[in-house]
């Protein structure tokens, strides 16, 4: 075969001529010069046809560049020139070339180790990020199915637990059936129920009178509900009958506030178990209170007597719902009975017998079995529920979130989460991601321990001996971080602030010992002709020992002022002031409620004055007067 | 005779720094020399010439220009730099070790071979 006559095209040329050798059609596409493409130059070199093909199709498959495709073309045609030039055949080149296509990697593969360093900089990153994306997409995918491919392992039914108790009790026994008649029974408040003052002197106090009277049979049925031995209330996620209807809206209070049942699918959901007994409890109280008061100012001691006795068993028939709601009401209710006792010792010191002073402290004394602090083990109930129905199970205590753990947020705190569909379904597809970051089970479990547990701890300890709130800090703390934020936000939704219902218990407790040795300073009163001159008179006939202040451990602090005895705690700053308020900052000293607001404040506990760590603001300078009552 | 692949991998291209060590050479001649001066032994196609010349390129032991030839036709002639020469001097010493190795052992002749029969 004779070689065609070659005839080179200049490949070295101004980008000027380039452009202008470039038709319109491939400036348009982009291609700047037919100089840089090969297929041309092999086509214009002349070489014979089984040459060119194979030029073409090497440079072809190199897939480079289309300057380096050109610089291969031009390199393997001089070498077919030359073996042209030298005698070769075109076949015996073609044949002595090798493989095309393991030629055109290899050139390939070669050609590109010569290109400049910041495109092999951006292939490492484009590869680095590929690497990355593909990790994630398997994590994703790993996760995608372990989340949705798993069902809830309900292994306890803690509402079948809760209700093993007041399903046990007789219907004879049983108070609920009678509270609920009562508060169907109850008219609306005037005024509204939140406006209720319950105070005889108030502007809305003969408007209450005439309620209560009106309302002599739903009273009745209070104190017929309070005198059973048990509430028992069944516990269930969606309300029937008579129950449904206290949640009726536009019916009679207290269903006229009540929020509306939330859709619920599993009845055996603790999260979402129904407490409608606790505002009835409430109403009752309220009720009684006023008529208690009434009872007083018409010289009624029996009635008066039996309204402190039913609001202190209301307090013991919310206190066995169990449920930290539960305890916080008892407390909320004996502590509202203590008001209304101190109040009308204050008011009227004759109004009971001896005998039946003597009845109500020990009735007092006994509420919640003799103590008021507030328990956490519902909580515990609760949390350990929604793991087992919101997280797959491994076998051994861990697994991950589930897709029904995203309608938590939006069924606990509807206001403020996206309940579209959209949103929704945006949520499940990042679920498997988000789980990536999030606690497992066994994590999210045992923070949640943690927090229960310290918090138990510290809810122990009487206020003197509190140095912090650990456990409520520690918790604040972690949810500063915003990964920890994201890590544990189930912890954080359904966490309650324990530090303050640990301390309601002690601060319920001060007011019950308090309102105990008034009524004690009153019996001695009655026998002696006077107060006496210190607590410790009362000891041993009167009471056991002097109950302690809460504040410092030593006994309650006494006074008699004008001849009337002051009962008070050092309060917050735990320094003892002679039973003199602390100053309200920024409220005038005419302002409606101030005593009441000082007293609040000297009140409210603040970890111990600490000199290395002074307070953000300064404590209270005052003590929290327990008695005589301050409105 | 055929070399196997992997040691044509070795043995290519410190026979291409050894031919480019005196002069520059173009692609077809270097294919021509290698044939001509190793009896065939190391002749190669293209497909294997060219992508080794690019990695040499590409590792800094040969560098490449552009030049009309006497021909006139237009030629990338390759020639050594310095680092190729450097390379070429680690890859001959390698290359005599092992035929040294080669010989003590008896596969190559030499004046170590027949070791076995001596001892």
């Amino acid at each position: 075969m004779s070689a065609t006559a070659l005839q080179p095209e200049p490949h070295r040329s101004s980008l000027a001529a380039r452009v202008l050798r470039t038709p319109l059609t491939e400036l348009l596409r982009g291609h700047l010069a037919p100089a840089l493409d090969a297929e041309r130059t092999v086509a214009a070199a002349g070489l014979p046809a089984s040459l060119a093909e194979l030029t073409c199709g090497v440079i072809r498959r190199t897939r480079l560049w289309r300057r380096e495709k050109l610089e291969v073309a031009r390199e393997l045609l001089a070498h077919f020139q030359d073996g042209l030039a030298a005698g070769a055949a075109a076949d015996d080149l073609a044949a002595s070339f090798g493989d095309p296509a393991q030629a055109a990697k290899l050139i390939r593969r070669a050609k590109r180790r010569n290109r400049p360093a910041l495109w092999k900089a951006l292939r490492l990153t484009r590869r680095t990020i590929g690497a990355l994306v593909l990790f994630v997409l398997i994590v994703y995918t790993v996760q995608a199915v372990r989340i949705y491919t798993q069902r809830p392992n309900i292994a306890r039914n803690f509402a079948a637990e809760w209700n093993a108790a007041p399903l046990a009790v007789p219907e004879s026994e049983r108070a609920w059936p009678i509270y609920r008649a009562a508060a169907l029974a109850l008219g609306e408040w005037p005024g509204g129920r939140a406006n209720v003052s319950q105070r005889p002197g108030r502007a809305d106090w003969p408007a209450l009178v005439e309620f209560v009277e009106e309302n002599a049979r739903s009273v009745a049925l209070y104190r017929q509900a309070a005198a059973m031995p048990k509430l028992a209330w069944v516990y269930t996620t969606q309300l029937q009958d008579e129950d449904a209807r206290l949640w009726n809206p536009g019916h009679a209070a207290p269903s006229a506030s009540a929020p509306a049942q939330p859709a619920v699918q599993d009845p055996d959901f603790v999260m979402f178990l129904m407490l409608p007994p606790l505002p009835v409890l409430r109403d009752g109280t309220r009720l009684l209170t006023i008529d208690a008061y009434r009872a007083a100012e018409t010289n009624d001691p029996g009635r008066a007597d039996a309204d402190i006795r039913a609001i202190l068993q209301m307090a013991d028939h919310a206190r066995e719902t169990r449920v930290l709601i539960g305890d916080l009401v008892a407390v909320a209710l004996s502590s509202r009975a203590c008001d209304l006792l101190g109040t009308l010792l204050h008011d009227h010191p004759q109004l009971f017998s001896p005998e039946q002073l003597v009845a109500i402290a020990h009735r007092l004394a006994t509420v919640g079995g003799g103590t008021l602090r507030v328990r956490f083990d519902s909580e515990r109930a609760i949390f350990e529920d929604m793991l087992q129905r919101y997280y797959t199970d491994d076998g051994h205590g861990d697994g991950l979130p589930r897709p029904d753990l995203l309608g938590m947020a939006t069924m606990v705190d509807g206001q403020t989460r996206d309940n579209s569909p959209l949103g929704g379904a945006c949520a499940k597809l990042l679920l498997p991601a988000a789980s990536t970051v999030m606690a497992g089970r066994r994590d999210l479990h045992a923070t949640f321990r943690d927090y229960i547990d310290r918090s138990d701890v510290e809810a122990e300890l009487p206020l003197w001996e509190r140095p912090a709130q650990v456990a409520h800090d520690g918790l604040e703390a972690m949810g500063r971080s915003p990964l920890a934020h994201v890590r544990y936000w189930p912890l954080f939704i359904l966490a309650p602030a324990l530090d303050n219902a640990g301390r309601i218990g002690e601060y319920a407790t001060q007011t019950r010992d308090a309102t105990l040795t008034a009524l004690v300073l009153e019996l001695y009163r009655r026998r002696h002709g006077e107060y006496p001159s210190s607590l410790a008179a009362l000891t041993p006939q009167w009471l056991p020992k002097v109950p302690p202040d809460r504040y410092d451990g030593q006994p309650l602090k006494y006074r008699l002022v004008d001849g009337q005895p002051l009962l008070y705690s050092v309060g917050v700053d735990r320094k003892d002031d002679g039973g003199r308020l602390p100053n309200v900052p920024n409220v005038a000293p005419d302002a409606p409620n101030r005593e009441s607001r000082a007293n609040h404040l000297a009140r409210m506990w603040r970890p111990p004055p600490n000199p290395n760590h002074p307070p953000p603001e300064p404590l209270p300078d005052g003590d929290w007067i327990l008695w005589p009552p301050i409105e | 005779m055929r070399i196997e692949r992997e040691l044509m991998r070795g043995a290519g291209p410190v026979a291409v720094l050894k031919l480019l060590e005196r002069r520059e050479m173009y692609g077809y001649e270097l294919v021509e020399a290698l044939s001509k001066r190793s009896d065939g032994v190391l002749a190669m196609g293209q497909s294997t010439l060219y992508p080794m010349l690019y990695n040499l390129e590409a590792k800094g032991f040969i560098e490449s220009t552009e030049r009309t030839a006497p021909s006139g036709r237009e030629r990338k002639y390759y020639h050594l730099t310095r680092s190729g020469r450097t390379q070429l001097a680690e890859q001959t010493g390698q290359w005599l070790a092992i035929a040294r190795a080669m010989q003590t052992l008896g596969i190559l002749p030499g004046p170590t071979a027949g070791w076995e029969a001596a001892s």
